[in-house]
């Protein structure tokens, strides 16, 4: 898969989770953080070796994004008035921050593993 | 190159982010662990519609979270009195500072209530024989009986402590609940070091006075005027009651105008900005701040933004009258009053005129007042509850006189009520212009028993609610306190 390709399961997946939580939780949470972790390891995963590099610097732009739409999705109150939003939003990205060192973790583990591999 | 440069500006941005949420994150995760009581468990009824009903106690302890006593040196810097006078009680574990803060999570502005230390009220899961009391002691007699029962089983030092200190936070919440009629939602404790502490993390405050004071008691020694107080000041100023025209319900004032002093000062010098200072107000939480398990303080802190920006107005409940029971001078309360004015503001229907002694009172149970004149030991809280259980509304539980026979007396539009009561007591129900609107008196006399009582009218299917009270702007407990800025106060 190309590099944009990646991106694009990890932010498809993470999407889909993000609504599901929205839509159950009332915001971001636990699946958000799952959907988070398992995008980050199959883009990593199923991206072509040229082009996976691309995946590293990806899950906390991708959970900032979608942790703010589950938010917005959850309770529509917080999208009311800008000050509210921004005050919702950086709650929610500050309490997604193990997930996000997760997913950036475990993504880099697997590239650093399929580059020590095509080496050999 | 243009590829590297956007990869570059990428993974700088992505680190920034995770930068930026991990300082935030550890700092929340200091926030969460603010909360280490459960005296508020799942079970608790809460606030509709998003609203947070917020009680904030003041324990005049000058002991530690352990029981510990203070150093000598920190009650000096206090002004709250000697070792000895600390070894001989001095301050107990009264809660000198109850205040009930409303947020509604509409935006609109807060209210918060002080309740005056020595309202004469029902203790809720209270222990020990004593039911009723000044409202600032259900806290320190709850623990102590708690402790009694704890000492038996073995358990001891800081644990001991912490369980009495649970039981009483029970205790005293519940009372409030009670007293109000509306749910507590969360608490937030703090002791006399620990309000000088956060004064002094907040680098003083800013506070407005009508007249010149000075007070041994307290420490108080300021003169007119508006000026800057430090920690140690800040608490004489919250203390101060002596010389004061109405002693401890002026100083529900002084409290209330710290606190409005304190979200100013958060709004204008941007507290939430400098980092330092947020470490030192989040250092003394952890503290000297004892908060329930299950507050988010951080989606707290989103609700409530309209308390640094103003939006919040203080007041003190009203009082009846001042009385004597068992030697001590307490505030005699009308609890449906008190109820239907926190009840009608925090759902936002209040009333714009008191509502009239006549029809209003008929179309709604009326309140019972029960005092035991001679009967037996208890018998007065056990009618109380069992009218209550039966509909009508729990007023006044206490004692009177010594009476041989039982007597029943009501107030205007209580007629109904007061025959159907009278009849299961075997008496002839009086009117007494003595006895409040709206209310029925039983005066037990020596061998009054617990009789077959009657069911009060109520709307099928819901709970009586008390009828809508304007909060009253005269009288002992004075008017509002705006927030949101330095208002001046006695």
């Amino acid at each position: 898969m190309t590099g944009p390709g990646g991106v694009l399961v990890l932010v498809g997946i993470a999407a889909v989770s993000a609504l599901a939580d929205g839509l159950t939780e009332g915001g971001p949470g636990l699946i958000l953080d799952v959907g988070l972790v398992l995008g980050a390891v199959v883009a990593a995963m199923s991206t072509s070796a040229r082009a996976m590099w691309l995946i590293i610097p990806m899950p906390p732009l991708v959970f900032s994004v979608m942790a703010v739409a589950a938010g917005v999705v959850g309770d529509q109150n917080t999208s009311r008035s800008l000050t509210r939003l921004a005050t919702a939003a950086a709650t929610w990205i500050t309490k997604g921050f193990v997930a996000m060192v997760a997913a950036t973790l475990l993504g880099v583990m697997v590239i650093v593993v399929r580059a020590a591999n095509r080496r050999f | 190159m243009a590829g590297v440069v956007a990869y570059a500006l990428t993974c700088s941005l992505s680190a920034l982010v995770l930068v930026v949420s991990g300082f935030g994150y550890f700092f929340y995760d200091n926030l969460r662990s603010l909360g280490s009581s459960h005296a508020i468990d799942g079970s608790a009824p809460k606030s509709k519609d998003g609203a947070v009903n917020i009680l904030l106690i003041g324990l005049d302890s000058r002991k530690d979270q352990n029981g510990n006593d203070l150093p000598v040196a920190i009650l000096d810097q206090l002004h709250a009195g000697s070792k000895q006078g600390v070894d001989n009680g001095v301050g107990g574990y009264n809660t000198n500072t109850l205040i009930l803060l409303h947020v509604p999570n509409d935006g609109s502005k807060a209210t918060a209530f002080s309740i005056p230390r020595d309202d004469y009220v029902t203790y809720y899961q209270a222990l020990g024989p004593q039911q009723h009391g000044k409202i600032k002691e259900a806290y320190g007699v709850t623990k102590y009986y708690r402790e009694l029962q704890l000492s038996k089983q073995g358990v001891h030092g800081s644990a001991l402590e912490h369980q009495g200190r649970e039981a009483a936070r029970k205790a005293t919440i519940a009372t409030v609940q009670d007293l109000t009629g509306v749910p507590v939602d969360h608490f937030a404790e703090i002791n006399l070091a620990g309000f000088y502490d956060l004064a002094t993390a907040l680098g003083g405050v800013e506070v407005c006075l009508k007249h010149a004071v000075k007070d041994s008691y307290s420490g108080a020694d300021f003169p007119a005027g508006r000026q800057h107080l430090n920690g140690s000041q800040a608490l004489a100023f919250v203390r101060q009651r002596h010389g004061l025209d109405n002693g401890d319900l002026d100083r529900t004032h002084r409290q209330q105008a710290f606190l409005s002093s304190v979200t100013h000062q958060l709004r204008t010098q941007g507290v939430f900005g400098d980092l330092g200072k947020m470490q030192g107000l989040l250092n003394v939480a952890k503290k000297d701040v004892v908060i329930d398990a299950g507050w988010d303080v951080l989606g707290f802190a989103q609700q409530a933004q309209n308390l640094t920006g103003g939006k919040i107005e203080f007041h003190t409940l009203p009082i009846e009258r001042y009385g004597l029971i068992h030697g001590q001078d307490v505030n005699i309360i009308d609890p449906a009053k008190v109820k239907g004015i926190v009840q009608s503001t925090f759902s936002g229907k209040r009333s714009t005129a008191p509502s009239p002694g006549t029809s209003a009172a008929s179309a709604a149970p009326s309140t019972v007042d029960v005092l035991n004149g001679g009967g037996r030991a208890g018998l007065a809280v056990r009618i109380a509850d069992r009218l209550a259980g039966q509909g009508y509304l729990k007023g006044n539980v206490g004692n009177t006189r010594v009476r041989s026979r039982t007597a029943v007396r009501y107030g205007t539009g209580a007629n109904a009520a007061a025959r159907q009561v009278a009849r299961a007591f075997g008496v002839t129900a009086t009117a007494d212009p003595t006895v409040s609107a709206g209310h029925v008196e039983i005066d037990l006399g020596r061998n009054a028993a617990m009789p077959n009582l009657p069911t009060a009218t109520k709307p099928t299917g819901t709970k009586p609610t008390a009828q809508p009270q304007a909060i009253p702007t005269s009288g002992a407990q004075g008017g509002a306190v705006e927030g949101g800025g330095i208002p001046c106060v006695n």
